[in-house]
């Protein structure tokens, strides 16, 4: 198993030649009936789909080339996936810290907004992998404001 | 590939596999690692002496302990006393596509 785990951490993109997945960071969780070892992207899609299920909160990630929130890993074919966008989790054997970029709509109260996306991802994480979750950061990395989308077509000047 | 007295044969893998893409917590063996055989693989088993390792995708409904447990039943006897660890590579939410699993 891999001890340290930095923000800037490549992700596994699979299997490598020898097959080993103690390559990958991973907990391991025992049971009475057998040991349970869970992949970083398992953790980070668990509290991505938690973040985005608050109202309020518009998308994740997008935050302009922040490493740390897989914009490098989205471009990687068969590397990324829209569901763990945003969301980077450092995660030991017993507890797990979250890091979430998120888009809030605007009118929010971010504050409010901010609690009830720790409860959600704390309560998600918990129950479905037993760890602690000792942290969840969250950046409001912008405010997505309707009417002045950017991805409303423009007239382009030239052919 | 040498047998051995816990049976680390062929036929073991496959009903190894075979018990595990079945369980209800499990959405599909996974690519992260696998057995070798004469002509083909098998995906999400390894087994040795004293130990199987089992690599699933995972489906997110029970906690994943229990998809341990689950497979820790459902293995009891063809584990025939070696230890078992299960590694959750990956799981499929709610609305995911899934793409091709272990090949």
């Amino acid at each position: 198993m891999t001890s340290a785990v930095s923000a800037n951490k490549t992700p596994a993109l699979g299997s490598d030649s020898t097959g080993s997945a103690l390559e990958t960071t991973e907990t391991v969780l025992v049971t009475t009936h057998g040991k349970t070892s869970i992949a970083d992207v398992v953790v980070e899609k668990i509290a991505g789909l938690a973040a985005r299920e608050i109202t309020g909160v518009y998308k994740l990630g997008g935050g302009g080339g922040s490493r740390a929130f897989g914009a490098i890993r989205e471009k990687i074919p068969g590397g990324g996936s829209g569901l763990t966008a945003g969301v980077e989790v450092e995660v030991g054997a017993r507890q797990t810290a979250v890091d979430l970029d998120i888009v809030v709509e605007y009118g929010v109260e971010i504050g409010e907004l901010t609690k009830a996306i720790r409860r959600n991802v704390i309560s998600a994480i918990e129950r479905m992998t037993t760890l602690e979750v000792t942290e969840v950061n969250i950046v409001v990395h912008d405010v997505h404001v309707p009417n002045q989308d950017s991805d409303e077509p423009v007239d382009s000047r030239v052919e | 590939m040498p047998t051995d007295p816990a049976g680390s044969s062929a036929a073991d893998i496959d009903a190894i596999g075979g018990i595990v893409a079945s369980c209800p917590g499990v959405a599909s063996l996974s690519a992260a690692a696998r057995s070798y055989l004469p002509g083909r693989t098998v995906p999400g088993v390894s087994v040795d002496t004293d130990r199987v390792d089992v690599f699933v995708v995972a489906q997110y409904q029970d906690p994943l302990t229990r998809v341990t447990e689950q497979l820790a039943e459902a293995l009891a006897e063809v584990l025939a006393g070696r230890a078992l660890y299960v590694h959750i590579e990956d799981i499929v939410m709610p609305g995911e596509q899934v793409l091709d699993p272990a090949g």
